[in-house]
């Protein structure tokens, strides 16, 4: 059966206003202020490709796939698997304005240059289990099979572990200096490269990115991950 | 021997001769009765245990939650090793909570309580169960192939008492499984007529069970 959040707060990662740079884009993530070519206007724009689709090593290819966002109905969570398959919603999708809500189409796809998801207009990410739900819907509108949950979350979770890592990374060493006013674009992108290079270490026959795919192994690239953090931060200092 | 009237046939019922009460008799009933008294004073020791690892628990966490909110919750990630998505699970909290108590957000007392309990927890593990290498991964492994359920859901439903006799090899994983949820199998089952397999560009791919 296809499966619902228990709340808003469950299926976002962060929304509304000041939604901080540092997180990789995801899929999932909601853009206002972009227009998909060929299609009508909407509010906002999803990212739907997956995360290790939409990139080329450690930068984002030039397109990517997104799906239009639409005021909609409010859809009671009791709903969710049985109706309004064909979208999905997005209760509150700004806590400013509760009674507003909205669904993301899955009737109408879209190719944008990346260069148009600024990350100054992300207004939404979507939490781990929200990214899945999403999945999960997606995947019975486009081929009617049901997929648990737990079985999406095994295929996408070093993708998951990767870009919690890189956020840490970002904010390590990317926040204290957009903090002094630099801007975050090019520090996100150069960063990138160094965070990049530091899951390809590791051993020979495995990288802590190879590591990643196993659950019993993510704790240790975890401490490896923020021991090159201190290591790094050691290193400037001196 | 006597016939007997049965309704359905004409069965006979044979009267056993009467054995003579033995020594085996006696001593039959006095192991039993030994026997009921170990059970139930087995049991009374695993509450008696159970309680006491609680307090134990407790007081580590009372000591622990002195620390600062955010540097416990950093030292769960950089010593540890946790990630955020699964500090937040094992709180039981969403993991925007988890975001704005890094950025310095306030945090309820019970929650900064939840926050040590899970440093003292990890502590716990790690002098009293030493067996345990490495507490993070632990807590993410399965406890069986044949169910879904791993220690960190345990530790979200509040059943320490279940993990520290896994810890301690106490109980076997299927009787942790029953003492969760009689219905395991149906509720965590490993068995969803999916699995998750390599695919032929590395990446894990998602089949039918039956062919993976």
């Amino acid at each position: 059966m296809l499966e619902s959040p228990a709340d808003a707060e469950e299926m976002y990662l962060d929304r509304g206003g000041d939604i901080d740079p540092y997180r990789p884009v995801c899929q999932g993530d909601i853009f206002l202020d972009v227009a998909i070519p060929g299609l009508d206007p909407c509010h906002g724009v999803m990212v739907m490709a997956h995360p290790c689709v939409m990139r080329a090593g450690p930068r984002l290819r030039p397109k990517v796939t997104v799906i239009p966002i639409v005021a909609y109905e409010r859809v009671p969570f009791a709903n969710w698997p049985t109706h309004h398959l064909r979208v999905f919603p997005l209760p509150v999708l700004d806590p400013a304005q509760p009674d507003r809500a909205h669904a993301a189409r899955f009737d109408e796809f879209g190719t944008v240059a990346t260069d148009a998801l600024n990350l100054d207009r992300r207004v939404a990410m979507l939490s781990q289990r929200g990214v899945l739900l999403l999945q999960q819907r997606f995947i019975h509108s486009v081929s009617r099979a049901e997929i648990p949950l737990r079985i999406l979350l095994e295929a996408s979770a070093a993708v998951f572990e990767e870009l919690e890592l890189q956020e840490n990374w970002n904010l390590t060493f990317v926040a204290p200096q957009v903090e002094a006013g630099a801007p975050a674009g090019d520090l996100i992108v150069a960063e990138a490269e160094a965070f990049d290079q530091v899951m390809l270490s590791g051993s020979e026959d495995s990288t802590l990115r190879d590591r990643l795919q196993v659950p019993a192994a993510r704790a240790e690239v975890r401490r490896a991950v923020n021991q090159a953090i201190r290591e790094r931060i050691t290193r400037e200092a001196s | 021997m006597t016939p007997e009237a049965t309704g359905t046939g004409t069965g006979m019922i044979t009267e056993l001769p009467q054995a003579p009460a033995t020594a085996f008799d006696g001593l039959a009933k006095r192991a039993a009765a030994v026997r009921d008294q170990v059970k139930i004073t087995g049991e009374d020791a695993e509450d008696l245990h159970g309680e006491l690892q609680g307090r134990v628990l407790d007081g580590r966490t009372a000591a622990v939650a002195q620390g600062e909110p955010a540097e416990l919750l950093e030292n769960l990630s950089t010593e540890w090793g946790l990630s955020w998505t699964l500090t937040a699970q094992l709180l039981g909290v969403s993991q925007t909570s988890i975001r704005k108590w890094r950025r310095g957000e306030p945090i309820t007392p019970e929650n900064r309580r939840g926050v040590a309990r899970l440093v003292a927890f990890l502590d716990l593990l790690r002098t009293e169960y030493p067996a345990i290498c490495d507490q993070a991964s632990w807590l993410e492994m399965r406890i069986s192939e044949e169910s879904t359920l791993t220690p960190a859901d345990l530790y979200a439903m509040d059943r320490c008492e279940l993990l520290f006799d896994l810890a301690a090899l106490r109980c076997a994983p299927h009787e942790v499984l029953y003492a969760v949820d009689p219905e395991w199998r149906s509720r965590y089952g490993a068995d969803t007529g999916f699995a998750t397999v390599k695919g032929p560009d590395g990446m894990p791919t998602i089949v039918v069970q039956d062919d993976a």
